[in-house]
């Protein structure tokens, strides 16, 4: 009761509320078991259930006390009060944005935020010491089982099908990963025990999610230096400058592994939903139909799992799961149309928004046209449509609020019609940064890797560049080659590569990672080549179908943008709370931590840079493949030849031959008999 | 809302009380009858080992019989699924997500709704066996263990490429009926299952069966020696064959039952018919110790719940109609002594024994001595060496 000292007074009342009513039913229930002295079992659920089915109706009563009481209040804590933890706010907000895209696919994000808990800065997170996760409302409990028991920081897993088309679509709005699976976590390395931690949080992620992410074992984890830093507000804010010293960094280690051939489907999606608190049967997840999902040319379904803060300073740290599915959708792809709505896209409606959703909204970004009135979208939102970013890239966007929508008219429709689909004048959107990869030569003994990186921006841009390539390519460094506008460069002053870091592959222990620190001249293209030998696997190493090659994952590059050139959606994954309440004292407060953090005030924005990161193709490499009926050949044959030669060697050294002269009054022939 | 909730609970309570005035312990006993098979709990294995497209048969066997046993009750947690490879999501099938076994396409096996247990890769010859055997590493996940007792009834279906006495795994490795024979008794010696129901889907199906020899085991196949296992139709839009006519056959069975059904194994197996099938099915019942026509085919596709009572070790002398069979105590049941003074004495407690045996593989303890394996093999091959001089000599 004493810290903030307002918001828990009312809050209070309803757990009194609860135990004034609880109290007596549980007693009563009690009292007539000993007085029955009831021996039957049945009689007293019978009685329980009953009891309880009384105390839903009241303490519905107490929840919706309790509910209206949290609404009203701020949390707002002083720093050096102590915080009932226990008492922290959860928070559920559900998110679609839905864009139409250059060629006539349309994108649609899907984005659920849950909030849970509340820690001091001066505790860190550690689920053993803090009771975090004493207690679930919203958020999914079997993630933050995981999260507990794996010593899991943050945690990023995203399930991709499909390959993002950088030149035709620009960036996604939120952060997608390249084709497959793609796991990342940071772990507390308190007890030593990260690679165990680590192990085990795989093969669980394998059976929440179906998936075969038991596979990422030593051969595939790597950990890299330089990309894959920490996310989330918490973390820039306690890498800022100000703080790097004060504060006593916890060791935590990161790893990060990804399989390229991992099949997404309908069993990853099925415990994806069951995460969230309506599930599909509510709100935006009620779109969620697997068959329209996977009719797409790009799917990616995510969890994110990072600190956030609670206040502008950072004290008050809470923990964040966004969960995520971006699709684009070809709707011209059955009569050339490019008209769309969101019951034709989905096959479903939104009958209203998720009753324990504290936001619920669709997000509309209207085309950037360069002739005006060539579409029409319907409806249009109460509040009018607002304009967001700088005076080239200004963006047009329609923000609707299911939870108000819903209640004036059910289901939620909205519809886009163009006047003239063959003419269409689209601005196209130039990504800043784009790269590809692939692979040289022929033969299945040596062969190569080219990576093209194209920077189209008018200014120097610095990337990370980071390749993991299986261990049966043995990289020869002394090949790496660089070529800047298609001539050979001599990069004897580091002019381009300021960094590199490179670890050799171990056999069958471990991958090889290639990091580089990439200065990008403006509008330049660079491009790395490097040979490798292949290796010649063992019988029992191929899988079963061989022929068909091994998948190398992608390259992942991560590049500093600048913002103003309205390329990506602000602030990665807070993008969404940055168009919902633009005015709201958290994206402020969060403003103000990153101004902090970077040293520049807000008015210069200009100069800000949002992080993004750009994957490249997967590869498929075939290896040379034996004949697998070949050794049931070897064996069969060498058994026939042992056989043969021991037989008759034993034949030779155990038996006596001898002519045996036949007994006059038979017909004998000469036989051999053993002595 | 509230009213009504308020009805239903003084209707709770007053039945409540109707029923702790008038008890007789004889009618809760009947009331909780446990099942002739003495099973508490229901598993399903079903495994395609099949890879590629062109075995979508095999994938929408496994999957009709998914949705048969969650239809009658098995929950996804007593599910193990395999699947070789994915064809719901294959950039080849023109209909996204979904997988059909008939040609009309009415039902989507796949669903909104499906936990593949194994996939892809995974589904290997060494994984099933140990998922069996319960002998699995340390960190696999609760969905990839078969956590059965010896209450368990188990169906164990499987369906894919085979041959003589094999089943091919992703055309790269197969399984025997040695391995399978050896896997159900291993599971039998650590009481990992009640009965099973063995089902086999493949050519010469019939073959896999012949080397089992744990009790309790029925099976049943859909072709002898020498005879193939055929499909049962095609799909022209997908292109491939739907489903194997043996499954078929089945479903049209199974399709017909409820979990109220007082169906047989029995008239199941009474309807395969080699005009249906193109073979001839087999059924070996002389591990089995029940007659198949009092078996309902909901004890192994379904998950109707038995509940078992178990004594107390002490009856209370107040108790005048407790048994007296206090010898014979269940040793994993828990020791209600301590609260026998309570309200009651007989507690309606299913005898589960979820006893997670995380077995290391190593052979030996590292603090046991093998000295005694280096005696005896020492002296037992300087007695071979010198039975073979003396051999050589004789000679």
């Amino acid at each position: 009761m004493t810290a903030g000292g307002v918001p828990y007074g009312s809050e209070s009342s309803a757990v009194k509320l609860k135990q004034k009513w609880h109290g007596p039913l549980a007693n009563l229930v009690e009292d007539l078991c000993k007085v029955n002295k009831m021996r039957t079992t049945p009689a007293c659920v019978l009685l329980i259930t009953g009891a309880l089915l009384a105390l839903s109706s009241s303490s519905s009563v107490a929840a919706s006390a309790s509910a209206s009481a949290s609404s009203d209040q701020q949390y707002v804590y002083s720093s050096r009060e102590p915080i009932p933890i226990a008492k922290a706010p959860e928070a559920f907000h559900e998110e679609l944005v839905l864009k139409p895209m250059n060629d006539g696919s349309v994108y649609s994000h899907f984005q659920f935020t849950t909030h849970i808990g509340t820690m001091m800065d001066e505790d860190r997170f550690d689920g053993a010491s803090s009771n975090l996760f004493a207690h679930y409302n919203l958020f999914p409990r079997s993630i933050g089982q995981i999260l507990h028991s794996f010593e899991v920081e943050e945690l990023h897993l995203t399930f991709t099908q499909g390959r993002w088309q950088y030149g035709d679509w620009g960036y996604p709005l939120a952060p997608s990963a390249g084709t497959g699976v793609e796991l990342w976590a940071w772990l507390s390395d308190d007890k030593r025990q990260t690679d165990a931690n680590w192990k085990a949080l795989t093969n669980t992620l394998s059976g929440l999610f179906c998936a075969s992410l038991n596979f990422i074992d030593k051969t595939i984890t790597v950990e890299p230096k330089m990309s894959f830093r920490n996310e989330g507000p918490y973390n820039v804010h306690a890498a800022s400058p100000d703080n790097r010293d004060n504060s006593t960094a916890p060791p935590r280690k990161l790893r990060y592994g990804s399989l390229p051939h991992e099949n997404v489907c309908t069993e990853n999606l099925t415990p994806w939903i069951k995460l969230l608190p309506c599930k599909s049967k509510a709100g935006i997840a009620s779109l969620l139909k697997s068959h329209k999902l996977f009719d797409s040319r790009f799917y990616s379904m995510a969890i994110h799992v990072r600190p956030v803060c609670e206040d502008e300073l950072c004290r008050v740290r809470s923990l964040e799961l966004v969960q995520t599915i971006t699709t684009v959708f070809d709707v011209a792809r059955h009569d050339g149309s490019f008209d769309w709505s969101i019951s034709g896209l989905f096959e479903r409606d939104i009958e209203h928004a998720c009753p324990l959703a504290t936001t619920s909204k669709v997000i509309l970004q209207l085309p950037h046209m360069l002739e005006p009135y060539q579409y029409d979208f319907n409806p249009k939102p109460p509040q009018g449509t607002y304009f967001e970013g700088t005076e080239d890239n200004k963006v047009e966007i329609a923000v609707y609020d299911l939870i108000q929508s819903t209640k004036e008219s059910s289901p939620f429709q909205l519809a886009m019609t163009w006047r003239d689909a063959k003419n269409r004048a689209i601005r196209q959107s130039r990504p800043g940064i784009v790269a590809h990869r692939y692979f040289t030569g022929y033969g299945q003994e040596r062969g190569g890797l080219s990576i093209e990186i194209h920077n189209n921006n008018w200014e120097q841009i610095d990337i990370l560049y980071m390749d993991t390539l299986p261990w049966y390519l043995k990289l020869y460094l002394h090949t790496f080659n660089l070529q800047l506008h298609g001539e050979p460069f001599e990069d004897k002053h580091g002019e381009i590569v300021k960094k590199m870091l490179y670890q050799p592959a171990v056999d069958r222990a471990r991958p090889a990672v290639l990091e580089m620190a990439v200065t990008m001249p403006p509008k330049s293209l660079i491009k790395f080549s490097i040979s490798f030998d292949k290796v010649f696997l063992k019988y029992t190493e191929h899988p079963p179908d061989a022929n068909r090659g091994f998948d190398v994952g992608c390259a992942v590059i991560t590049a500093n943008l600048p913002r103003h050139r309205g390329q990506i959606g602000r602030g990665g994954l807070d993008h969404l709370r940055v168009y919902q309440d633009r005015e709201s004292s958290l994206v402020k407060n969060k403003r103000l931590v990153e101004s902090e953090s970077s040293g520049q005030g807000d008015q210069d924005e200009d100069l800000a840079m949002d992080q993004i990161r750009v994957y490249t193709e997967t590869l498929l490499v075939s290896l040379p493949t034996p004949d697998f009926s070949m050794p049931y050949n070897v064996i069969t044959l060498t058994c026939t030849v042992i056989a043969l030669f021991f037989g008759s060697m034993f034949n030779l050294m155990t038996r006596n031959f001898e002519v045996v002269v036949p007994p006059a009054d038979k017909k004998a022939k000469g036989k051999e008999v053993k002595k | 809302m509230k009213l009504l909730k308020l009805l239903a609970a003084s209707i709770c309570l007053a039945s409540a009380m109707a029923v702790s005035v008038s008890h007789n312990p004889e009618d809760v006993e009947g009331f909780f009858t446990k099942s002739k098979s003495g099973h508490t709990n229901n598993w399903a294995v079903l495994v395609c080992t099949s890879r590629f497209w062109f075995n979508y048969r095999h994938i929408a066997n496994t999957l009709s019989m998914y949705r048969t046993v969650k239809r009658l009750g098995i929950p996804d947690s007593n599910i193990i699924l395999m699947l070789a490879d994915d064809v719901a999501c294959n950039p080849r099938n023109i209909f996204p997500a979904t997988v059909y076994n008939n040609r009309d396409r009415h039902l989507d096996l796949y669903g909104e709704n499906v936990e593949v247990d194994y996939r892809g890769y995974e589904v290997t010859v060494e994984n099933f066996i140990r998922m069996l055997t319960g002998r699995v590493a340390k960190d696999t996940p609760r969905s990839k263990r078969l956590m059965t007792d010896d209450q368990s009834n188990i169906l164990v279906y499987m369906t894919g490429h085979g041959g003589e006495e094999f089943l091919k795994f992703q055309d790269a490795e197969e399984i025997s009926a040695y391995d399978l024979g050896d896997a159900f008794q291993q599971m039998h010696e650590k009481k990992r299952y009640n009965e099973i129901l063995f089902m086999i889907d493949t050519c010469q199906a019939n073959t896999m069966y012949t080397k089992i020899h744990s009790p309790n085991i029925l099976a049943t196949g859909s072709s002898k020696l020498k005879e193939s296992s055929y499909s049962h139709h095609d799909d022209p839009d997908i292109g491939v064959a739907v489903i194997d006519r043996f499954t078929y056959y089945n479903l049209e069975v199974l399709e017909k039952i409820d979990m109220q059904s007082k169906a047989t194994i029995k008239d199941l197996f009474d309807t395969y018919n080699y005009n249906l099938l193109g073979s001839t099915h087999g059924v070996r019942e002389d591990l089995f110790n029940r007659p198949l026509d009092q078996v309902p085919i909901t004890d192994f596709f379904g998950n109707v719940q038995n509940v078992e009572l178990t004594e107390p070790k002490k009856p209370s002398k107040t108790d005048e109609w407790a048994t007296t069979q206090e010898d014979e105590v269940d040793p994993f049941v828990h020791d209600y002594s301590e609260d026998k003074n309570e309200s009651s004495t007989l507690k309606v407690e299913p005898t589960y024994q979820t006893v997670l045996q995380d077995h290391t593989f190593e052979i030996g303890r590292p603090d046991q001595s093998q000295l005694w394996r280096y005696a005896s093999f020492m002296v037992l091959s300087v007695g071979l060496v010198g039975a073979l001089a003396a051999g050589s000599s004789i000679i």
